[in-house]
């Protein structure tokens, strides 16, 4: 099966300023992605390269097997998109931007569209100022699903909603993935959800990925190991990620199984993706600070 | 992309045709009841008295008292051009830029130069149309154009009528999406907008007199006082030129040196046959009336129209390229 996001030697620019640094990305098919990394890592650059909003300095992305800059669009009736902060045209009503989603795309299931919307309560003669940003990212997500695309990619799609509009919107978006097997990623840097609805991370840290791997696998693979402060170097039984001290205690991830001595009352426990997660993203961010 | 650009602009849409409509209207009125009123006040046939004109001038000042404000009805035609480009064309991409909804735009399925094409395409269409409302009407504005005993050129209204006014509107449009669209910001797109606009109309302002050749009538002697001259009352007047005695351009600098020359050493005493123009003669030097004759004035218009069109399809090209090859 093929990567339906595959970067290769991906470098963007801005100014002085890299943003991707030389990347090796595969998104795969039909899962749900999460793209993981603290401001500036570069998540939201590598979805706009993507979707053709930006041209590669180095390198190339390939959406579908086609070069993300060149072939833009043969990609894009193919991508539903949502940017940051969900951008809508606040004079248009609702039913005015699905009109939009019509005209401005050539494969749109307008009775999908509408169904969405209306499942929402969303009142289609209101106008997108009007909505809050939960109802418009709603609003945003029908637009970009109506197109009824194979890959779905938002950027920060419940960054500012309260906690019941974030949730309702990740379920709905989930049970879409379920219904109709696509592939979505998306950007966060709320574990939380991440945790609650990915089956494969990429986590990126200034510019650059520093893990990537199916959720299952990551868990499986890494545990953390909570004992006396020690400044030993790593157990032999696992590769340590991150090390901590507290007062006390030394916490440690490691990939791998574990110490196998456990005698001088250390706990090994499975290490959550949150955990995970910080424990890559930590340490990559002390190094360039 | 028509439905969206119609849609997302319908404001700006409908204001520019209504202003157009409604100020041609307007026009053609205050036009008609000031040529009116002047006629019942009989400006224009009054006989000066023996050894002064003051009933005249005074009947004309009556005229302009009674059409009053409309009098200046007419300068909204200088104005309109500049609105277009400040208020139209500045936030066309500037807005889309500013609030990310080019990012919406440009990942549905079609092109980002098609937007923007379409986009600039309809507005564009929409400026000719306000701008070709009003053209025919500029022109039936000479009656403010006429002083007591004066009659107007119609280059006098050649930047409000025409040719030259439809591309003003068309030019005006270009030139605000071009800064709106380089710099993202709708301030900038607005102001300077405007600016490029305004510089350029006083940039090719200043090369119109020298669309063809002026056409040049003796200078008469005794000037000013002798004001009788062999240029038609309704030409465009470019004033004096010098020229050497085989009848080459002498530069206006070189002219008026001389000229001062001349009253500094004659302390301003002149005589029938030693005077500024004799002097200038021993000089080699020759003075004539340059002007354009109205007749010109359709061809002028042409090449002001062609100057101003051929900028805006520059302009035009330079935003479709802008936005091709810039990141988002």
């Amino acid at each position: 099966m093929h990567a339906v996001v595959e970067t290769t030697a991906l470098t963007k620019r801005f100014g002085s300023v890299k943003a991707l640094d030389n990347c090796d990305v595969e998104l795969p098919r039909g899962k749900v992605t999460g793209l993981v990394g603290p401001n500036g890592a570069g998540k939201t650059t590598m979805i706009h390269l993507a979707v053709g909003l930006l041209r590669p300095t180095a390198g190339t992305v390939r959406v579908f097997g086609h070069d993300a800059t060149r072939e833009t669009l043969k990609i894009l009736p193919r991508v539903g998109f949502v940017a940051q902060d969900r951008p809508l045209y606040k004079d248009l009503t609702v039913a005015e931007t699905l009109e939009l989603g019509r005209r401005l795309n050539e494969r749109w299931d307008a009775a999908y569209a509408l169904a969405r919307v209306q499942r929402f309560g969303l009142p289609l003669s209101r106008k997108i100022g009007t909505l809050s940003s939960g109802q418009r990212a709603h609003v945003a997500t029908s637009l970009a699903l109506g197109k009824r695309p194979e890959l779905v990619l938002l950027d920060e799609p419940v960054a500012n909603l309260d906690p019941v509009a974030r949730l309702a919107l990740l379920e709905e978006l989930m049970s879409v993935v379920a219904e109709d097997g696509l592939t979505v990623v998306f950007s966060a840097n709320a574990l939380a959800d991440v945790e609650r609805v990915c089956e494969h991370v990429v986590i990126l840290v200034n510019g650059r990925p520093r893990l990537a791997g199916d959720t299952e696998d990551l868990i499986e693979s890494h545990v953390v190991a909570i004992g006396p402060r020690t400044d030993a170097t790593s157990p032999a039984d696992g590769e340590v990620i991150e090390s901590r001290h507290a007062e006390r205690q030394t916490i440690r991830l490691l990939r791998g199984r574990g110490p196998s001595r456990v005698d001088d009352g250390t706990v090994v426990r499975p290490a959550t993706l949150e955990e995970i997660v910080l424990g890559y993203m930590r340490p990559a961010m002390e190094v360039a600070a | 992309m028509t439905w969206l650009t119609l849609r997302q602009h319908r404001v700006q849409i409908a204001g520019m045709l209504a202003i157009a409509v409604l100020l041609a209207i307007a026009l053609i009125v205050a036009a008609e009841y000031a040529a009116r009123v002047r006629a019942e006040l009989g400006v224009d046939t009054c006989v000066p008295l023996q050894n002064t004109n003051i009933n005249c001038a005074n009947l004309n000042m009556e005229w302009q008292k009674r059409v009053g404000p409309l009098t200046y009805l007419f300068y909204s035609l200088y104005v309109l051009p500049g609105l277009a480009a400040s208020y139209v064309g500045g936030p066309l991409f500037a807005v889309e830029f500013e609030r990310g909804t080019h990012r919406l735009a440009w990942t549905q399925s079609i092109s980002r130069v098609r937007w923007a094409a379409l986009k600039l395409g309809v507005v564009l269409l929409v400026a000719l149309v306000a701008g070709s409302v009003l053209a025919p009407f500029g022109g039936r504005q000479s009656v403010f154009f006429t002083q007591y005993g004066n009659v107007p050129s119609p280059f006098d209204m050649f930047e409000i009528e025409g040719l030259a006014l439809v591309s003003y509107f068309v030019f005006g449009i270009a030139a605000g999406a071009l800064v709106g669209a380089w710099s993202r910001r709708l301030i900038t797109g607005m102001f300077v907008g405007l600016l490029v606009f305004g510089l350029v109309r006083i940039g090719v302002h200043n090369l119109r007199p020298m669309y063809q050749e002026p056409a040049t009538a003796p200078f008469p002697a005794g000037y000013p006082f002798e004001a009788a001259t062999a240029v038609p009352q309704d030409a465009w007047r470019l004033g004096v030129k010098g020229f050497d005695l085989e009848g080459r351009p002498v530069p206006d600098e070189r002219l008026n040196a001389l000229v001062q020359e001349y009253y500094r050493l004659s302390g301003g005493v002149s005589t029938r046959n030693i005077n500024d123009t004799t002097y200038l003669l021993d000089h080699g030097v020759i003075r004539r009336l340059a002007y354009q004759p109205a007749e010109r004035f359709w061809i002028f218009q042409a090449i002001e129209a062609a100057i101003f069109t051929g900028l805006a399809a520059l302009f035009a090209l330079l935003t479709l390229w802008r936005v091709r090859t810039r990141d988002a």
